[in-house]
C-alpha cells in the first residue's frame, strides 16, 4: 500500500510539471500583463513601464519566468501580481471558502443520489422510478448559472414576503459577522444554503443515475441471490450485500467529479457574489493577473490529483478484490 | 405409491413460470410435476432452456420481480406459491437451501468467508452470538474440507480457488440443518478432479443434514452416480421420470433415448458415431400444440403434433410422457436416430472438388499413413521444446519481477494430415497457451513451431493453421452477418467481393448452413449454429490445421454431437489435421486419434487414445480418467475412484521436480522419503510416453 501510494505520487510529479508548464505558456500568451497600465490616458512614462514590466518578470524569457515561479511556489513566493496582492495571503481564505461550499454540496448530493438511485432501483419501472428519472434529466439539462439566478430570485421574493432574511443571497458571511457563537454558525448556514443546493443539484442527477444502475446490476447477482437464498430479510440483503458493492464504483465517479464542481462552484460564487476562489479566478483572467490565475488553476489541479489518489486508496479498501500495484 | 407420498417433503404440482416480455410472455415451465422424498437425491437433467432452473428458483422465491408462478409448491404441509417475501424468508435457508452454479460470483467479494458463513448461521437464529456464529462457521467450513479453516474464514473469496468457493457455497447450503438442498448444476463450472472433491463435499452436506436433495444438472454422468431417482425436462415440461436405472438403462422417451446417444463416452469401446438430436428446443414465447419434442423426433407421426402426450406410467413408477413409448422397449439410440449423413457431408463432399488441391495433397499424405511400411507419416506441424513464461510483475515501489509464470514448459508434439490429437488438462495446464503459440499469437519463451519443416512465419501460416474459438458468441462479431464473417478471411487475403462471398456460400453451406440463412446475424442463431460458422470461418482459406480451442465445451450434448460429428465429416473428406483442445475427455476420447495429458503446463502422459484412457499409467492420467463420471449407473457406481487432494498449485513458481507430486498419490502415499527426495529434486523426462520417474514400464 505504502509503496503504492509513493509511487502514485511519483508518478504525479511529472504530470503536474508538465500540465504546470502548458498552462504557464497558455496563460502567458493569454494577454499583456501591463495592457491596462499601457492604454491608460495621459501616458504614463516607459520607465514606469519597463520598472512594472521588470517587477512582473516579463522582461525574462519564457523558460526562466517559469523556474522562477515553480521554485519560487516551493519557498512560499506564488509571484508577483499586477493588482500588487499577496497571491498567497490572498488564496487561502478564499480556498477554504471554496472547499466548505463544495465539501457541503459534495455531500448534499451523495446524500440524494444514494437515496433516489437505491429507491429507484428497488422500485424499478415504477411511478416513483419514472418521476425521478425525468427530475435527474430535468436537473442534468438544467444550466447551473441559470438555476442559481432562478432560486436567488425565488429567495429574495421569499424574503420579502416573510419580512426576515430567511437565506442570504449575497456573499458567503454578514459583514461584520453577528455577535456570538450561535448567530455566526446560523449566519453562515443560511448563507451557505443556496449555493449548496445550486451545486449539489448539478452533480446529484449523474450520481443518482449511477447509483440506480449499479444498484439494479448488484441486484441481479450471484451473490445477492445467496444472500437472499441464506434466508435474510430482504432490506438487509439490499442494504448489507447490495448497496455495499454498489457504492464501491462511486468513489471514483466522485473524485473525478471534483474538478467539475470546482469549475461549478466558479459560476455559483459569482451568481451568490461569494469571495472564494471563482472570483479570485475571473477577477485575475480579468486582470490578466498571470500568477494569481496560475495559482488558482494549480491548487484546484493539486486536489484533484490528490481526491482521484484518495479514490483509488478507498477502493482497495472497499474491495478487496482490487490489488493496487 | 402411499408410501412415497408420505414421505414427500418437497411436493411440486402443476408448477408454471412465466416471464413477460416485449411480445408477451416466455412460458419457461409449463406444468411441472414431482415429489422430492425424504433423504433421497433426485436428478433433474435437460438441456440449457428446459425449465430446470427457473423450477428450482420458483421453490426458492428467488424468480426475478415480474416472473408469474401458478401451480403448487408444498414444503410438507406449507404452501410456497404465494407467500410474502418475509414469509419465504424464513423457509430459506432453514428448510430448503440451495448451491448456486457458478461459485465465482456467488459469494460477495467485500465479505470475508467466514462471515458469510457465519451470515447464514445468524439467518434463523438472530439471537445466537457473533462469536458463536463464527465458532458454527468454521466447524462448517472444516465439514466440507476447507484445509485450516480457522485461519482462512477471515480471508476473502477472491482469495479461494474455485473448487474451495463451491465449498463454501455448500457450508453456506449446510448451515441451518436444511430439510432440502436444491443444488443447481454445483460443478459445472469447474474441473473434473475438483468436481469430484465437490460432490463428496455435497454427500457429506447431505449425510449431515439429512437433507434430500435436487440435483439439477446436464451433465448424465454426474446424475447416474449421484442420483436414486431422475427427472428428464424438455421444454419445460417433465417428459420422463424414474430410477436412475430405469431412466438410463430402458428410457422411454425419445428424448431421453437421444440425450444418452448424444452423449460420447470415456467407456466407448467401438468408433460408434454419436446420434445427435436434429434441430433445437421450441422457442417457449408462443404456445406448443401437441409434443414439444414432435419437430425433433424420427418417430414423431400426427398424432404427436396435434395431442400433447400426458406424463404416465409405463412401469410402475417409471413416467414418460411419449404416445409410442411402448416403441422404444429394447431399442437403442442408432435405431431411434439415423446418425445425420444430411446435407453438411454431400456439400462438403462437393466441396471437397472445389479445395481438390489441398484436399489431394491430404489425401496422398493420408494414403501414406495407412501404408503398412512407412510407421509415422511426415507431420505437418512439428512442436519442439515450446516454453512460455509470463513476467509477473511485483507490487513494490519500482515493480521488479516479482517470478514468472510457467504457462508451458517443453512441450513437443507433432501432427500429421487426417490426424486429431487432443490434448486435455484443466484449467491452467496450459492448453490454450499453446494454441495461441500455434496460431503465433503469442511469442514462445523458448523452443518453436515447424510447419512442413519450417518455421512458422506470421504471414504464410494463415492459410495452413486456423482456429476455432470456445465461445462463439464471443468470437463472432454482433454487427457481420454470417456470409460475411466467413468472407472476411478471404477478403483480407485479396479475394474479390463477388469471389469471396460465393466461396463463403459455399462453406456455410458445407456446414449445413445453406440459402437465407447465410445472411442472418449471430445472436438469431443457435449456439451449434454459430458454432457451424465459426468452423466455416476457420475452413475459408483451406487450411490444412485446425485449432480447436474448446469448440463444443459450450454447446449442449445433443448439439455438441452435432458438431462432433462435422468435424469429423470434414476430416474425413478434407484430411484435415485437428489439434483438438479441450478438459472433457469424454469428447476427447470420442473424437481424438493420439492423446497428451497436461499437468502445470508440462505433459505428464502421451500415446494413442485408446492406451492412455484404457491404461493410464501417470498417477494424474489415472485420477484424471478415474474422476470423470460415466452415465451408465451400475457402471459408475462400482467404479473405484481416485480423488485428488487440494487444488492445483500456482504457476508461479510451481513446485520443483515433478510438478504434480504435491496432489500425487503415490507421492503422498507409498512412496519412501528417499524417493519422494527424488520426485522433488529431478523433473521426470518423458519416457515412453509416460513422465514419472515411479512409473512401471
Amino acid at each position: 500500500m505504502l509503496a503504492y501510494v509513493l509511487r502514485r505520487l511519483l508518478h504525479t510529479i511529472p504530470i503536474v510539471l508538465v500540465g504546470s508548464f502548458v498552462t504557464f505558456v497558455m496563460v502567458s500568451a493569454s494577454g499583456d500583463p501591463l495592457g491596462d497600465l499601457k492604454a491608460k490616458q495621459p501616458p504614463v512614462s516607459q520607465a514606469i513601464l519597463d520598472a512594472e514590466a521588470h517587477r512582473m518578470r516579463l522582461d525574462q524569457p519564457l523558460l526562466e519566468r517559469y523556474w522562477r515561479w515553480l521554485t519560487g511556489i516551493l519557498s512560499g513566493d506564488w509571484g508577483p501580481s499586477v493588482k500588487r496582492i499577496d497571491i498567497g495571503a490572498e488564496i487561502w481564505p478564499r480556498l477554504l471558502v471554496s472547499a466548505r461550499l463544495v465539501t457541503l454540496a459534495v455531500l448534499l448530493a451523495l446524500v440524494l443520489a444514494l437515496v433516489i438511485g437505491v429507491v429507484s432501483a428497488v422500485k424499478r419501472y415504477s411511478a416513483v422510478d419514472y418521476a425521478f428519472t425525468a427530475v435527474g434529466f430535468l436537473l442534468l439539462s438544467m444550466p447551473a448559472f441559470w438555476l442559481a439566478v432562478l432560486l436567488k430570485q425565488q429567495a429574495i421574493e421569499l424574503n420579502q414576503a416573510t419580512g426576515t432574511t430567511l437565506v442570504y443571497t449575497v456573499g458567503e458571511a454578514s459583514i461584520p459577522p453577528p455577535p456570538g457563537l450561535w448567530p455566526t454558525v446560523l449566519d453562515v448556514l443560511g448563507h451557505v444554503v443556496l449555493p449548496t443546493i445550486v451545486l449539489a443539484m448539478t452533480s446529484f442527477a449523474p450520481w443518482s443515475r449511477f447509483v440506480r444502475s449499479s444498484m439494479i446490476e448488484v441486484q441481479q447477482s450471484d451473490y445477492v441471490r445467496l444472500a437472499r437464498a441464506k434466508g435474510i430479510k430482504r432490506r438487509t440483503v439490499l442494504v448489507r450485500h447490495a448497496l455495499r458493492t454498489a457504492l464501491v464504483p462511486l468513489t471514483t465517479v466522485v473524485a473525478l467529479d471534483l474538478a467539475v464542481l470546482f469549475s461549478g462552484a466558479v459560476i455559483t460564487e459569482t451568481v451568490f457574489q461569494w469571495r472564494g476562489m471563482g472570483s479570485f479566478l475571473l477577477s485575475s483572467v480579468r486582470d490578466k493577473d498571470i500568477y494569481a490565475v496560475m495559482a488558482w488553476l494549480l491548487l484546484v489541479s493539486l486536489i484533484v490529483v490528490v481526491f482521484n489518489l484518495i479514490a483509488d486508496l478507498l477502493y482497495a479498501v472497499l474491495d478487496r478484490r482490487i490489488r493496487l500495484g | 405409491m402411499t408410501t412415497a407420498t408420505t414421505a414427500e417433503v418437497l411436493g411440486i404440482r402443476d408448477l408454471t413460470v412465466a416471464f413477460p416480455d416485449e411480445q408477451g410472455q416466455v412460458s419457461a415451465v409449463r406444468g411441472v410435476s414431482w415429489s422430492l422424498r425424504a433423504g433421497e437425491v433426485l436428478g433433474v437433467v435437460g438441456e440449457s432452456g428446459c425449465g430446470k432452473s427457473a423450477t428450482a428458483l420458483a421453490v426458492m422465491g428467488l424468480l426475478p420481480p415480474g416472473a408469474r408462478v401458478g401451480g403448487s409448491v408444498r414444503f410438507r404441509d406449507r404452501e410456497l406459491v404465494g407467500l410474502r417475501d418475509d414469509e419465504m424468508a424464513s423457509v430459506r435457508g432453514r428448510s430448503v437451501a440451495m448451491v448456486f452454479q457458478d461459485p465465482l460470483s456467488a459469494l460477495n467479494p467485500v465479505y470475508s468467508v467466514g462471515f458469510q458463513v457465519a451470515e447464514a448461521v445468524r439467518a434463523h437464529h438472530p439471537r445466537l452470538g457473533r462469536e458463536q456464529a463464527v465458532e458454527r462457521a468454521i466447524a462448517l467450513l472444516e465439514l466440507v474440507g476447507i484445509p485450516n479453516a480457522r485461519d482462512r474464514a477471515a480471508d476473502y473469496p477472491h482469495e479461494f480457488s474455485g473448487g474451495m468457493r463451491q465449498r463454501v457455497v455448500i457450508a453456506i447450503a449446510m448451515a441451518d440443518d436444511p430439510d432440502v438442498i436444491i443444488a443447481d448444476e454445483p460443478t459445472t463450472a469447474l474441473d473434473v478432479t475438483i468436481q469430484a472433491q465437490v460432490l463428496d463435499a455435497l454427500r457429506t452436506a447431505r449425510e449431515q443434514t439429512g437433507a434430500a436433495t435436487m440435483l439439477i444438472t446436464h451433465d448424465l454422468g454426474v446424475v447416474a452416480g449421484q442420483a436414486d431417482r431422475v427427472v428428464v425436462m424438455y421444454a419445460g415440461k417433465v417428459v420422463e421420470s424414474g430410477t436412475v436405472e430405469e431412466v438410463f438403462y430402458s428410457p422411454r422417451m425419445p428424448y431421453t433415448l437421444g440425450l444418452l446417444g448424444s452423449l460420447p463416452r470415456l467407456d466407448g469401446r467401438e468408433d460408434a458415431r454419436l446420434t445427435p438430436i436434429a434441430g433445437t428446443p421450441p422457442p417457449l414465447d408462443r404456445p406448443i400444440t401437441g409434443c414439444a419434442f414432435a419437430p425433433r423426433c424420427p418417430l414423431a407421426r400426427d398424432v404427436c403434433r396435434t395431442e400433447e402426450p400426458a406424463l404416465v406410467p409405463v412401469d410402475g413408477e417409471h413416467l414418460a410422457a411419449c404416445h409410442f413409448s411402448a416403441e422404444l422397449v429394447g431399442r437403442r439410440p442408432q435405431d431411434v436416430f439415423p446418425p445425420r449423413a444430411a446435407p453438411a457431408v454431400d456439400a462438403v463432399a462437393a466441396n471437397a472438388v472445389a479445395v481438390s488441391a489441398v484436399a489431394a495433397n491430404a489425401v496422398a499424405v493420408g494414403a501414406v499413413a495407412d501404408g503398412p511400411v512407412s510407421g509415422r507419416p511426415t507431420p505437418i506441424i512439428t512442436a519442439s521444446s515450446l516454453v512460455k513464461h509470463y513476467r509477473v510483475r511485483g507490487t513494490g515501489l519500482f515493480r521488479r519481477d516479482r517470478g514468472e509464470l510457467h504457462a508451458v514448459c517443453d512441450v513437443s508434439f507433432d501432427l500429421s494430415a487426417g490426424e486429431t490429437l487432443g490434448l486435455v488438462g484443466e484449467s491452467g495446464s496450459g492448453k490454450s497457451t499453446i494454441a495461441k503459440l500455434l496460431m503465433s499469437l503469442e511469442e514462445p519463451t523458448g523452443g518453436g513451431v515447424l510447419l512442413d519443416g519450417r518455421p512458422l512465419s506470421p504471414r504464410g501460416h494463415a492459410r495452413d493453421l486456423q482456429i476455432v474459438f470456445q465461445d462463439p458468441m464471443n468470437s463472432l462479431d454482433p454487427r457481420m452477418t454470417a456470409a460475411d464473417l466467413v468472407a472476411e478471411p478471404l477478403r483480407i487475403n485479396g479475394a474479390g467481393r463477388r469471389e469471396a462471398r460465393a466461396r463463403a456460400l459455399e462453406l456455410l453451406g458445407s456446414v449445413g448452413l445453406s440459402g437465407a440463412r447465410s445472411e442472418r446475424y449471430p445472436h438469431e442463431f443457435s449456439g451449434g449454429q454459430r458454432q457451424r460458422i465459426g468452423i466455416a470461418r476457420a475452413l475459408a482459406l483451406r487450411p490444412r490445421v485446425l485449432v480447436l480451442d474448446e469448440p463444443v465445451s459450450a454447446l449442449d450434448v445433443s448439439v455438441q454431437a452435432d458438431v462432433i460429428n462435422l468435424l469429423e465429416d470434414l476430416q474425413d473428406s478434407l484430411g484435415l489435421a485437428y489439434l483438438f483442445i479441450a478438459h472433457d475427455l469424454s469428447v476427447v476420447r470420442h473424437i481424438a486419434d493420439r492423446v497428451a495429458v497436461l499437468y502445470l503446463g508440462r505433459v505428464v502422459e502421451t500415446g494413442d487414445r485408446d492406451t492412455v484412457f484404457d491404461h493410464p499409467r501417470h498417477p494424474y492420467t489415472r485420477a484424471l480418467v478415474s474422476a470423470v463420471p460415466l452415465p451408465d449407473p451400475r457402471k459408475e457406481r462400482a467404479r473405484e475412484r481416485i480423488i485428488l487432494t487440494g487444488d492445483v498449485p500456482s504457476p508461479v513458481n510451481p513446485p520443483s521436480g515433478c510438478r504434480f507430486r504435491t496432489r500425487c498419490p503415490l507421492h503422498l502415499g507409498r512412496l519412501t522419503d528417499e524417493q519422494r527426495s527424488r520426485c522433488a529434486g529431478e523433473t521426470p523426462a518423458l519416457l515412453d510416453g509416460v513422465a514419472c520417474h515411479w512409473v512401471e514400464r
